[in-house]
């Protein structure tokens, strides 16, 4: 965290935001991840939808529930941005099935309150069984997986993903395997292709004093609002503690961090399963908000938006996962007529940020090439930036005193840069 | 102030004769809707865009000639386009911006079953509800469910499955392989149909393939094996021409050793080029007519006027509902048109009450909706290759 | 029995793409520890280009040409098309990323494989197209005793067969064979050794890209048809192939493709055929987590 004193004067205020200009993605992520900017963002986001309707009730213009709703839709989708950038950025693990956890939080949610199997859990019961179904599985998977080699456990958590998938397509009827029947007729876990509907929604008050009634729209997007910023506040918390600072070591050259007695796989396993655990949280919100659990949420496409939002907003770096989220979620909506185009555009989008710039808009974790060999990530620091002429410069004098030390080989004028 | 409390008597007064004078059904001409939306909403993009993107075109011609008509009173209808791309959580989105603007009268859609009754319960508790007419979701549970905004234009599963099931055995089927395409809609079509199969005791085998399978051979070996004489393909996928290549690459031809039944979307005659024959002699039911196929001067019309619009071979890609799209379209819009106008809006729950009340003209000449919402007398058409063309066969229930 | 033989056959001749392709996606890993996710679609791509060849000459007559040369036409358009591709995407998008972390390449690969099969279905067809395969291939059915197989499933096979017995060769009897070998296994030192590696990888792109058109090529006259979302799940099921052979190792791909295609067709024949994928995912994670070398390969150092 900054140690600068509060600018009061307009110039040190200029001098300052100048500083954190040059200071390079790392020093705007400090400045970014600092309470004083996150407070006013997350009330300022929370204070959006009462203006939208303030402004529809004042004037002719009609958008208010269909804004909320595109908000609502990117909070959700920065929550899994951020839980993916824990995963990915910070501990550098391709979990190409990342989007099968937030199927899984709808599903588990969906079935313990609507009519699926008869449960109507309240949400203080319903929360705990979401967590453990998602853990119990990101352990399932992670435990063996996290041993593998980075391409192998993209391949197995690609795997994983469509395996789920097929599943929860499948099992609207009890399996046929080999001619046997496994379970009794009418056994209808997850509704197959339809999905499960009329998912109960949270039971909260419907109306708050001061604010007086809350349609359901905004209700959740408050929701989703709150829990991304329990998320970010927890984000930050952590990288500032023993585990973050594992993490980084990890990332930053894993045979080193285990060489000082870094528990590798257990910091890998606490990333893979914290960000699993994150991505089924928001999936039991989403199931509540939209009163469904699809198979749709299963799909390969919806891991490849949320890469591509961390990958464009920066890896390592959390206001970029949000920014990655907005610039992904809100076009979309408002480009209608290019929706025949999307795929097409947000491929050629990834590609030239990873070929130009990998580290995206605002990460803080390079991938990009190394000039030399050897290592593997360096983390672009404000310090790292020195400028040849700023290196002093060698006298005469000491150019001829090394040279007689030296013999012919000073001759080269390249040492005398 | 005295001025200002005048004027406003004035206008209030103004508001109720207007508001007498447009009281009537019918539409009188004097009153002109200031804007009317309807949305197409539908899988445009996205894994089902093959269904989607001929009903989207269908839509917007008919909107076309709706307007080129005179339009409603002589305001011109815009269309809105909400791609949702077969999620329910994109068509909510998209939704909410037609629930609250009063100008959006009602939607041609959503064609998906899931994406419907995934939706539905916010269209009906929008205040006024938004009414939809859909073109292709079949699902019983659209119009059992009692939803008073909820139309449409196509069969029901429930009436496919049987229908289909009885054309089956009365063609002699001993033993029917029933396969899906694991989609919302052919995995509730081919329960029924089995179903139905096992009511009159034939034995069947199921199957199902993913979207988008190219290679058959282990299935149709398990086929031939099961001794199936009946294969029954429920899909609106393009799955159908590669199978049928297959299945006669595994030495069943269609008519001579083995016999199809494919649903909706395998009456398209386009399959019969891309099987490269193989098709010649199956069968397809749908729970829509195709423009095509139908004998009558407003469809053969609407076929020729949309291969003009959108190019001599644009029916290859039109999907199987680009003439219930057009039809739906037309039952919303003359609704719409029926409806009274009161200070130039038109208001949705007179549509509904419309749409539940009038008899529509459409190319597939008159339709009316019953009390569900279903279109009354809606039959299963049967359809044939023959030569390289579907033919239409006859009309069954079940 | 017949069942169980006939669906081998099926499995053989299914492997036998599999197994085309999954030379690719190890000739890449072994050269440059990449896993290329576009493959599949340069195989997709491949497809495409065959099919427009076929359709130019099949049903427009531009010039009556016999089925036979259509067919070769066919065959180089779609494997020097494909080499092309396969070579333009390192260029354009891997090499920039050579020396940079496992992660870029990697996810770079996902964005090529989007942009294809948008590009493809966004500007040729997103339904599938016909490759005339009638008018091109003899449509014989060959007869066993009650096996049945088309002939072009077994020039599939026998073609495949001959590709990887060639590729063998090359890679394991000329000098450019050994300098691809000595480039996979230490690139640094092959530098030092002399050999032109950019051109080494540039060749071995062709060769993997050249090898998935072939199998483009040989599924359209197989099944008559191309779409655009035909290289994803294919490609997938190749990699799984590639990795249970062993990756980086040219005979396990082979062999894996082959394994991977019969034991597709046994599980859906005889389990069941909704599952079907789902086992050849859950061979995949099982050969990874008791056997991450797969078949062939050596044991693998636990490098990050």
């Amino acid at each position: 965290m900054s140690a600068q004193p509060a600018p009061t004067h307009p110039i040190q205020t200029t001098h300052a935001l100048k500083r954190v200009w040059e200071s390079g993605p790392a020093g705007w992520n400090q400045a970014l991840t600092r309470p004083a900017v996150l407070v006013p963002f997350f009330v300022l986001a929370a204070v959006v939808p009462l203006v939208l309707q303030y402004v529809e009730d004042n004037s002719s213009w009609i958008g208010a529930q269909y804004w909320t709703l595109i908000l609502a839709n990117c909070a959700m989708y920065a929550c899994l941005a951020v839980a993916l950038n824990l995963v990915v950025g910070y501990a550098g693990l391709l979990n190409l099935g990342f989007i099968a956890f937030f199927g899984i939080g709808s599903y588990a949610y969906a079935l313990v309150a609507s009519d699926q199997l008869h449960q109507h859990y309240p949400l203080w019961a319903a929360l705990p069984v979401v967590v453990a179904v998602t853990l119990a599985f990101a352990l399932l998977v992670g435990v063996p997986a996290l041993r593998l080699r980075g391409d192998y456990l993209a391949i197995v958590t690609l795997g994983f993903g469509l395996i789920m998938r097929d599943l929860i397509l499948d099992l609207d009827r009890p399996p046929v395997l080999a001619g046997h029947q496994f379970g009794p007729d009418g056994l209808n876990l997850t509704g197959g292709t339809n999905g499960i509907h009329q998912v109960d929604p949270f039971k909260l008050p419907t109306s708050l004093p001061l604010l007086g009634p809350v349609p359901h729209f905004r209700m959740y997007y408050w929701i989703f609002i709150g829990f991304l910023a329990l998320t970010v506040y927890c984000m930050l918390r952590w990288r500032n503690s023993r585990t973050g600072r594992a993490w980084v070591a990890i990332r930053d050259d894993e045979l080193a961090a285990r060489a000082m007695g870094v528990n590798t796989f257990k910091y890998r396993l606490l990333a893979f399963a914290m960000s699993a655990v994150i991505a089924g949280i928001v999936g039991m919100i989403d199931a509540a908000f939209i009163f469904n659990a699809f198979p749709g949420n299963f799909d390969v496409q919806q891991t490849v938006m949320v890469f591509i939002m961390v990958i464009l907003g920066g890896l390592g770096s959390i206001p970029g996962a949000i920014l990655g989220a907005i610039l992904f979620t809100v076009p979309p909506f408002l480009l209608q007529q290019f929706v025949f185009y999307k795929y097409l555009i947000i491929s050629i989008v990834l590609i030239a940020t990873m070929v130009f710039r990998p580290e995206g808009l605002l990460g803080t974790v390079s991938i990009r090439p190394r000039k030399n060999l050897g290592g593997t990530l360096e983390l672009l620091t404000a310090e790292s930036t020195i400028e040849a002429s700023e290196l002093p410069a060698v006298t005469d004098a000491e150019a001829a005193d090394l040279e007689a030390a030296s013999g012919a080989i000073v001759d080269d004028p390249e040492w005398k840069q | 102030m005295a001025q200002p409390r005048i004027f406003a008597l004035i206008a209030v007064a103004a508001v109720g004769l207007a508001a007498c004078g447009g009281g009537s059904t019918g539409g009188a001409a004097t009153n002109k809707p200031d804007k009317v939306q309807i949305a197409a909403e539908g899988p445009f993009t996205g894994d089902q865009a093959s269904i989607g993107a001929g009903a989207l075109k269908a839509i917007q011609l008919a909107v076309k000639d709706f307007n080129a008509a005179g339009g409603v009173n002589g305001t011109q209808v815009q269309l809105l386009i909400w791609d949702d791309q077969h999620s329910a959580q994109v068509a909510q989105t998209l939704q909410a911006a037609g629930i609250s603007d009063p100008t959006v009268l009602g939607i041609v859609g959503p064609m998906n079953s899931g994406v419907v009754l995934g939706s539905v319960t916010g269209l009906q508790s929008a205040s006024p509800p938004l009414p939809f007419v859909s073109e292709s979701a079949s699902n019983t549970k659209v119009t059992d469910s009692g939803w008073s905004v909820a139309h449409r234009v196509n069969a029901r599963d429930d009436a496919q499955g049987p229908a289909d099931a009885k054309f089956m055995i009365d063609q002699g089927a001993k033993k029917v392989e029933v396969m899906d395409a694991k989609s919302d809609y052919s995995t509730a079509l081919a329960d029924q149909t089995e179903t139905a199969l096992k009511a009159k005791s034939i034995p069947t085998q199921r199957d199902s393939v993913k979207a988008g399978t190219t290679d058959f051979s282990t299935i149709i070996t398990k086929i031939k094996s099961f001794g199936a004489d009946w294969v029954y393909f429920a899909d609106e996928g393009p799955e159908a021409a590669p199978f049928v290549s297959q299945l006669k690459q595994a030495n069943l031809t269609i008519g001579q050793n083995i016999n199809f039944l494919g649903t909706d979307g395998e009456e398209d005659s386009s399959i019969i080029t891309k099987s490269q024959g193989a098709y010649d002699g199956a069968y397809a039911t749908n729970i829509t007519a195709d423009p095509a196929g139908v004998s009558g001067s407003a469809a053969a019309a609407y076929v020729t006027e949309y291969k003009a619009a959108y190019g001599a071979d644009s029916l290859n890609s039109a999907g199987p509902f680009y003439g219930s799209a057009y039809e739906a379209a037309q039952a919303l819009l003359q609704a719409i048109k029926n409806s009274p106008v009161n200070n130039g809006k038109i208001s949705r729950a007179d549509v509904i009450s419309h749409l539940a009340s009038d008899t529509f003209t459409t190319i597939f000449g008159s339709v009316k909706f019953d009390s569900k919402g279903d279109v009354q007398g809606g039959g299963i058409y049967v359809y044939q290759a023959k030569g390289s063309n579907m033919v239409v066969l006859k009309q069954v229930s079940g | 029995m017949g069942i169980f033989l006939q669906q081998l056959i099926n499995g053989l001749e299914l492997g036998s793409l599999y197994a085309l392709v999954a030379l690719g996606y190890t000739l890449i890993y072994g050269i440059l520890e990449m896993l290329n996710f576009a493959h599949g679609d340069v195989y997709m791509v491949g497809a495409f280009l065959a099919a427009g060849v076929a359709a130019l000459f099949v049903h427009n007559e531009v010039a009556a040409i016999p089925a036979g040369l259509v067919v070769g036409l066919m065959v180089v358009m779609a494997m020097g098309g494909a080499g092309l591709l396969g070579v333009g995407i390192e260029r354009v998008a891997y090499r920039p990323l050579r020396n940079a972390n496992r992660l870029a390449p990697l996810i770079t690969a996902i964005g090529v494989s989007l942009f294809l099969e948008s590009a493809v279905q966004v500007w040729v067809s997103p339904a599938p197209v016909l490759v005339p395969s009638n008018a091109l291939v003899p449509q014989t059915v060959l007869h066993l005793g009650g096996l049945t197989t088309p002939l072009t499933g077994l020039m599939l096979f026998v073609i495949a067969v001959a590709l990887m017995v060639a590729l063998d060769a090359f890679v394991f009897r000329t000098r450019f064979g050994s300098a691809m070998r000595a480039t996979a296994q230490d690139r640094e030192a092959a530098t030092f050794m002399g050999i032109d590696v950019d051109r080494v990888i540039l060749v071995t792109f062709f060769v993997a890209s050249a090898l998935a058109g072939m199998a483009g090529v040989l599924f359209g006259l197989w099944h008559a048809t191309a779409d655009f979302f035909m290289g994803y799940l294919l490609g997938i099921k190749a990699f799984t192939a590639a990795v249970i052979g062993g990756i980086g190792n040219i005979r396990g791909a082979m062999i894996g493709g082959l394994l991977l295609g019969v034991l597709e067709s046994l599980a859906g024949g005889f389990i069941s055929t909704q599952f079907q994928d789902t086992f050849v995912f859950l061979a995949l994670i099982t050969v990874l987590l008791i056997r991450p070398q797969g078949l062939f390969g050596q044991p693998l150092t636990d490098r990050a």
